[in-house]
């Protein structure tokens, strides 16, 4: 009798319902294998075959979002006992509190302006000449909230990072990085924008890249020793010409899981390639310090920093934690006075903007208080929701002084 | 300054916990209720910090089990507000046997709980802190001590009187110190507008980087309450404070190869939801960040097997008051109760595990079946509905 005769197989297969933000086809599901007092006897993912010897069992499944299904198994020896479940992926990468979650009494807000904007170097903001295409997939107002739903569309040749800003009449603004540029799958990106009385939430879904958004999701629900990540995080940056912004939550994915081998040497490439980017180099200056080269890493955050601000909060988190380090380190050997000088001046253009980051968003956001003009010049428009059923997509769009 | 608790096994060289724990409700100079002046970054007085750091640190001396590196020191360090005190009496007793977070205080305990943590690479480093606060990244933050704003300092010198974090945790990445450190910030958020440009000052309670290296784990939790005054109630503590014990004392209950345990992962997935479900019945919003390295590992393990909370409800409900239940172990030898009522739910608590739940109806008539259901109850709860209908 050989090993597959005295063993029983468990296989766990998940279909994916509706239309996913996210996919399993490269992270799988992780897949826990439970004696009856619920011990963990197993810890696997979705795409292995599971070897046991034949008993009962449970296995629980978590998917990338932190849903979690358990079903009683027997497993009998020679034989393949299979488990066939469904997951619905949420479309967003994270699930934040929002909104569209707190009704409110009253009418709902009817109208919202939005914009598009750059970080240029010293990361003052300004409104940007050509800004990305937009057409709202999906609105509605109930319970006191307006929510909209908008695919942004980078223009052709576009390569730099953009960041959306939305400002309500009640002075509330939030300003979002965008995962698009004239590259490979990563031309469009899906917000959401919901207002409620005081409130103003936005969200940025990344599209083109399912593995991308099934990475989020395993980290933000804290499933962060699947077995699944590491390898689908190491895929995205690899994968960095089809798709640059899935490359660097890759690299961010692998920086927080401390799996630098993974890393190989592509923070340089995705550097080289993609030098619009702030994330490519706070990547490759995070690398570069972990291996101990200090001064090589600070020229590399202070290159991200001329380029802009990162599109991903993980990457405004590094920024802001080692150019603190690095401007207040005393003894620290390979810190030359110089360095600690030009990181305190670094440090200094971003903090103006520290306060307002939300740092539990995926994509940098910044949300405040502003009260500034908001005027066409300033390239602003008014969004608001036609009465009917609106044919043209142009209707939800106006001057703001009109 | 002795530690607050030091267990008899403190002094082995075998692997110990060591934590620092601080929170300051009253400041010194704080007014009570926030005024406009931008030096104090328009700040008054908090009311639950104190609360949540002894809650905590009673956790700890209590409950928190680390087979691996058992309790070693508790440092306490707190100042109440007079709401808390009278809210919880122990409070003022407790207060009057622990130093006072002053800086001057807190840079002692640090200096003393860095030295513990130092004794061996194996030992587990905990750090938790409550006071009014702003986070500048993922990992770093900054928080007021006692003495923050004393006139006597200058505008350059404003956060001498506070700690940064962020550096404590640069201090605390090396390869000679605890390799699994446990960070949680129970922050009071600071008005940005106000704050803004104070950002780069330095903060005066620090660890220096004298040496190289990592820890293996060195995870951050941080809560922070949209409002200047911590959300919660004196005396019980603040609302991440409240949410964190629940995580530690069952909601974030995960099943590991060595049994139950509280782990970074499942912190990560229960802390936040936990805190934005509390806040939302204060009608607020208080939002959580995980930060630090993802890395899964144990931080309590759970003494004995965990109880959950099975509740089983009927579909029709008009069946309940013609129903019992039996709950049998999977193969349906071992029985875990029988004849349970249904009013009109039924409500038990019983071991982590799999599980055989047996509805009959009596008579069985009138549209009702009996049913058997299979059921898996993982901790903290588990709700069952069970349809009876023919």
């Amino acid at each position: 009798m050989n090993d597959r005769q005295r063993t029983g197989q468990i296989s766990v297969s998940v279909k994916e319902d509706g239309l996913p933000g996210a996919s399993l086809q490269t992270a799988g599901a992780r897949v826990d294998v439970l004696d009856r007092r619920l011990r963990l006897l197993k810890r696997t993912h979705s795409r292995d075959a599971i070897s046991v010897a034949p008993g009962r069992y449970v296995v629980a499944v978590t998917f990338p979002d932190g849903s979690r299904r358990t079903q009683q198994v027997e497993a009998r020896a020679g034989e393949t006992t299979r488990v066939d479940l469904t997951w619905t992926a949420p479309r967003g990468e994270i699930v934040r509190a929002r909104a569209t979650s707190k009704a409110v009494p009253g009418p709902a807000p009817d109208q919202f302006y939005m914009r598009f904007v750059e970080f240029s170097g010293g990361l003052g903001i300004k409104a940007v000449v050509d800004p990305p295409s937009k057409e709202v997939e999906d609105h509605e107002s109930k319970g006191g909230v307006l929510d909209a739903t908008i695919v942004v569309q980078a223009q052709p040749n576009s390569r730099s990072v953009r960041f959306a800003e939305v400002a309500t009449r009640s002075g509330r603004r939030a300003t979002v990085g965008l995962p698009i540029a004239d590259v490979g799958q990563a031309r469009s990106a899906r917000m959401t924008v919901a207002l409620s009385g005081d409130g103003l939430d936005v969200d940025v879904q990344i599209l083109g890249s399912p593995e991308a958004v099934t990475v989020s999701q395993f980290m933000a629900s804290g499933h962060v020793a699947d077995a699944a990540v590491p390898a689908a995080a190491e895929e995205m940056l690899r994968g960095k010409q089809s798709h640059p912004f899935g490359a660097a939550l890759g690299g961010y994915a692998l920086l927080r899981l401390k799996n630098l081998e993974r890393l190989h040497n592509w923070p340089q490439n995705l550097a080289a390639w993609f030098a619009w980017l702030p994330d490519a180099h706070v990547i490759l200056g995070e690398q570069q310090l972990r291996e101990g080269d200090v001064e090589e890493a600070f020229t590399h955050f202070r290159r991200a920093l001329d380029t802009g601000l990162p599109v991903f909060t993980d990457g405004f988190s590094i920024l802001s934690a080692r150019l603190r380090a690095l401007a207040k380190r005393e003894t620290r050997a390979g810190v030359s006075g110089r360095l600690r000088a030009e990181a305190e001046g670094a440090l200094e253009a971003l903090s103006g903007w520290t306060p307002w980051v939300q740092f539990d968003a995926v994509h940098t956001t910044l949300e405040r208080a502003d009260d500034s003009p908001i005027t066409p010049v300033e390239g602003w428009q008014r969004f608001r929701p036609p009465f009917g059923l609106a044919l043209d997509p142009s209707f939800f769009w106006s001057n703001p002084r009109e | 300054m002795n530690p607050w608790v030091t267990t008899s096994i403190a002094a082995n060289e075998a692997p110990r916990t060591h934590a620092l724990i601080i929170g300051v409700s009253r400041y010194d100079h704080l007014p009570a209720e926030p005024e406009g002046d931008e030096l104090l970054f328009g700040l008054a007085q908090a009311t639950t910090p104190a609360s949540s750091a002894l809650r905590f640190a009673e956790w700890l001396r209590e409950e928190y089990h680390q087979p691996a590196a058992p309790l070693g020191t508790i440092r306490l360090l707190m100042s109440a507000s007079n709401a808390e005190k009278e809210a919880n009496t122990e409070l003022e007793v407790v207060e009057r046997n622990v130093p006072s977070p002053v800086s001057a205080n807190v840079a002692t305990a640090l200096a003393a709980w860095y030295d513990d943590c130092l004794t061996n690479r194996d030992n587990v480093a905990v750090l938790y802190i409550s006071g009014h606060g702003i986070q500048n990244s993922k990992e770093g933050s900054i928080v007021l001590l006692q003495d923050f704003g004393d006139p006597a300092d200058s505008r350059i010198q404003l956060l001498r009187r506070a700690i940064d974090i962020g550096s404590v945790r640069e201090g605390m990445s090396r390869g000679d110190v605890a390799r699994r450190q446990f960070y949680f910030i129970d922050s009071c958020r600071i008005r940005p507008n106000l704050f803004r440009n104070y950002y780069t000052v330095g903060a005066g309670v620090t660890i220096d980087v004298i040496a190289e290296g990592t820890a293996d784990v060195s995870a951050v939790h941080f809560g922070a309450s949209s409002g200047t005054s911590a959300l919660g109630d004196p005396g019980k503590g603040t609302l991440f404070n409240l949410a964190l014990l629940e995580c530690l004392r069952g909601e974030a209950y995960t099943s590991t190869p060595d049994g139950w345990a509280v782990t970074q992962a499942s912190l990560i997935a229960t802390l936040p939801t936990r805190v934005e479900e509390l806040a939302a019945r204060y009608d607020s919003e208080q939002k959580t960040t995980s930060g630090g390295e993802f890395i899964d590992t144990v931080f309590h393990m759970v003494t004995g097997e965990p109880s959950v909370t099975l509740t089983v409800a009927l579909e029709p409900k008009m069946a309940a008051p013609s129903a019992s239940a039996e709950l049998y172990d999977d193969e349906a030898e071992v029985i875990v109760f029988d004849d349970a009522p249904f009013n009109p739910e039924l409500v038990k608590n019983v071991p982590a595990g799999s599980y055989l739940l047996k509805v009959t109806i009596k008579p069985e008539t009138g549209g009702l079946r009996n049913r058997d259901v299979p059921l898996v109850a993982e901790p903290p709860r588990v709700r069952k509905v069970v349809s009876v209908s023919t």
